[in-house]
């Protein structure tokens, strides 16, 4: 997948000679910059805000390091945790934070000693870690003497600030005025925000204080299936994209493509299946059969997501296994017309739904003589209600020849996109 | 017996003063799912895993290879918090500390994820809501359980927080109670347990508990 700036401009009418003029900051954070056309704008003030159960702090961190690498300075406030436990989760990715610490461009902010009213064992930190308007004297000190044309100032947490406070908003007066007291030392602001279950009016609230709101969000069926981010507000021009993501130890943020996996029994039409749904496919054929998977690409509504189709002899769960974390769904393809293949692929529905893999079944073969009927196959299946059952059908019976793929109907197979991706776009 | 007559996939909160006897109820019920294995979280917040796995040996509590086929994992909130420097294991996930909210919904979701592909049931035990009480503000940790027991509950598991009697104030109290759907009472008098719960049908007089 191409992600150049210059075919999203294109694609976007986005104005890239902004990101030149601004001298835009990147995070190092993939994909990220490109959203951002370049990264973020210089003294700007983002909202990392994040959905229960899915990481921020990786984000802050990779986007710390890479900033101190480039020769920024850098300051960690932190209200939740010891700074040491920062410390050492960032050297689980490998990013050292010492060193700058020695060199004096990076320091932390201790705002949580305070918080257990225990004595700080670092130079800088808070008696009075809930009240934003101390803060706003206090952090400017800090910035001062870690002067730099560009400094990334880190707030973990603005959800832990607002847990820790009745007043609301008083404390959405004292981040104000925090973050116009800050810009003055050239800062980038990153704020992390975990969603509870707060008023919706405070959230609204919130994001509005900030030029640049980046969400981190999950799929989410019995358990989180995937987790993507996206910009969804920024000073200057960007994308908005859901982009899928892994925290890797060490390494950090790393963005992938969703995967799909098309399987069934033997001649039920994968290879057509991917063929006909992919902008472009491969596959490994001899003697007319798929040896190894067929291989395809798709675009669904801004998704970008591979397909992979399975030579349809192997066994099933190491291939669910291999795909991990990086499947975003099974469809299973059957012909209509052999209801003696039904048990494998009903045994592979089975195993998608274990691992709470959304899955499809799509009866391929339709109109020919002696297809059964969806109802029947749901029937003989024993599908639960929550597999859809989605007929397909050749798009040219003239063109369908033995040993060959054939094209399918695209009003058919978008269908099956749309039956397999609802359940969890 | 009690804790059979708790239905699956309930959140339950057992009461009782410091050290009364819901240790003993909680560890109880770890044994009773180990033996069916049903997967186990616990999550502690006021010592640390190697401590808890002590605890339990002390109960008679012997969890066998339970850790190592991943049916019993730890997060703990405790080790990081007092300073210790301590690594991950394959069955403990460290978190930095009792506010580390955000860190700890992460490792939730991460081992209900492990625990879903093993079995279609698992427990958490959260031991203890009253440390996390300590830190924040109770309308704080209100939304933080409201949004772990859906969690938990969405991906088939049973819930157990713990709740030191005595601790917070009444309405404190009465909050959690109201996200619950059972609340379990446990004394100990003249050398005997007793156990009451509220919500549960034969079960709502103080009547002896025997592990
Ligand atoms: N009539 C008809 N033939 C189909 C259809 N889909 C696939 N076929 C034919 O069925 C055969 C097997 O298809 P293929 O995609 O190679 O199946 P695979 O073994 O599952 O990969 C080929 O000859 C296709 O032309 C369909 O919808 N209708
Ligand atoms: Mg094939």
């Amino acid at each position: 997948m191409a992600f150049s700036k210059e075919k999203i401009a294109r694609k976007h009418k986005l104005d890239f000679t902004e990101g030149k003029k601004y001298n835009m900051v990147a995070t190092g954070v993939p994909k990220l910059d490109d959203v951002l056309c370049g990264g973020l704008k210089p003294q700007s003030t983002v909202l990392l805000c994040s959905q229960p159960g899915v990481e921020n702090v990786e984000f802050a961190l990779q986007t710390l390091f890479n900033r101190l690498k480039a020769g920024d300075h850098g300051v960690y406030l932190v209200n939740n945790k010891l700074p040491n436990s920062v410390k050492l989760l960032a050297e689980e990715y490998g990013w050292d934070l010492g060193d700058y610490q020695r060199q004096g461009t990076f320091a932390f902010f201790d705002a949580y000693s305070a918080m257990l009213s225990l004595k700080s064992g670092t130079e800088y930190y808070s008696s009075e870690p809930q009240n934003m308007q101390q803060l706003s004297e206090v952090m400017p000190e800090v910035l001062a003497k870690l002067e730099n044309d560009n400094i990334i100032l880190i707030f973990d947490a603005l959800s832990t600030l607002i847990d820790s406070t009745k007043n609301e908003d008083e404390v959405l007066a004292g981040i104000k005025k925090f973050l116009s007291e800050v810009r003055k030392y050239n800062t980038i602001s990153f704020f992390l925000f975990t969603e509870w279950l707060y008023p919706k009016s405070l959230t609204n609230k919130i994001k509005s204080l900030f030029e640049c709101v980046i969400e981190i969000k999950a799929l989410e069926r019995s358990v989180i299936l995937q987790k993507y981010f996206s910009v969804v507000k920024a000073p200057q021009a960007f994308e908005r994209k859901d982009i899928p993501f892994k925290i890797i130890k060490p390494g950090g943020v790393r963005v992938f493509i969703p995967k799909i996996l098309v399987t069934g029994p033997y001649h039920a039409g994968k290879t057509s299946f991917v063929h006909s749904a992919s902008t472009k496919a491969v596959s490994v054929n001899r003697l007319g059969t798929t040896v190894a998977l067929d291989h395809g690409h798709v675009e669904y509504k801004g998704y970008e997501v591979d397909l992979f189709g399975t030579p349809g002899q192997e066994r099933f769960d190491p291939i669910l296994e291999l795909l991990g974390g990086e499947s975003l769904g099974v469809v299973v393809v059957i012909d209509s017309t052999m209801p003696k293949d039904f048990g494998r692929a009903k045994e592979m529905v089975k195993l998608s739904n274990t691992v709470d893999l959304p899955v499809v079944v799509v009866a391929n073969k339709a109109n020919m003589k002696g297809a059964l009927t969806v109802d029947a196959i749901r029937k003989q299946m024993k599908l639960p209600a929550n597999v859809p059952v989605i007929p397909v059908v050749a798009e040219n019976m003239a063109d369908v020849k033995e040993g060959k793929p054939c094209q399918l109907k695209s009003e058919d197979v978008q269908k099956v996109f749309s039956a397999l991706l609802e359940v969890v776009v | 017996m009690i804790l059979e007559k708790i239905p699956q996939n309930s959140a339950v909160v057992v009461i009782s003063p410091p050290l009364e006897g819901k240790e003993v109820l909680v560890s109880s019920s770890i044994k009773d799912d180990l033996k069916e294995k049903v997967p186990v979280l616990i999550i502690s917040t006021d010592k640390s895993a190697e401590d808890f796995k002590n605890e339990l040996v002390k109960e008679k509590i012997f969890f066998g290879d339970a850790e190592s086929k991943g049916l019993l994992a730890f997060i703990d909130c405790y080790s990081m918090h007092v300073g210790e420097a301590v690594k991950n294991t394959s069955s403990i996930k460290r978190v930095p500390g009792p506010l580390a909210l955000n860190e700890i919904s992460v490792a939730l979701s991460d081992i209900e994820k492990e625990f879903f592909r093993k079995s279609p049931k698992h427990c958490i035990v959260f031991n203890s809501l009253s440390t996390m009480l300590m830190y924040s503000n109770p309308q704080a940790i209100g939304r933080f359980v409201q949004v772990v027991i859906a969690k938990i509950k969405k991906a088939g598991g049973s819930a157990f927080f713990t709740l030191e009697e005595g601790m917070h104030t009444p309405d404190v109290i009465v909050m959690m109670e109201h996200m619950m759907d059972y609340i379990v009472f446990v004394k100990r008098e003249n050398g005997k347990l007793f156990v009451k719960a509220k919500g549960l049908d034969g079960f709502e007089d103080w009547g002896e508990f025997k592990a």
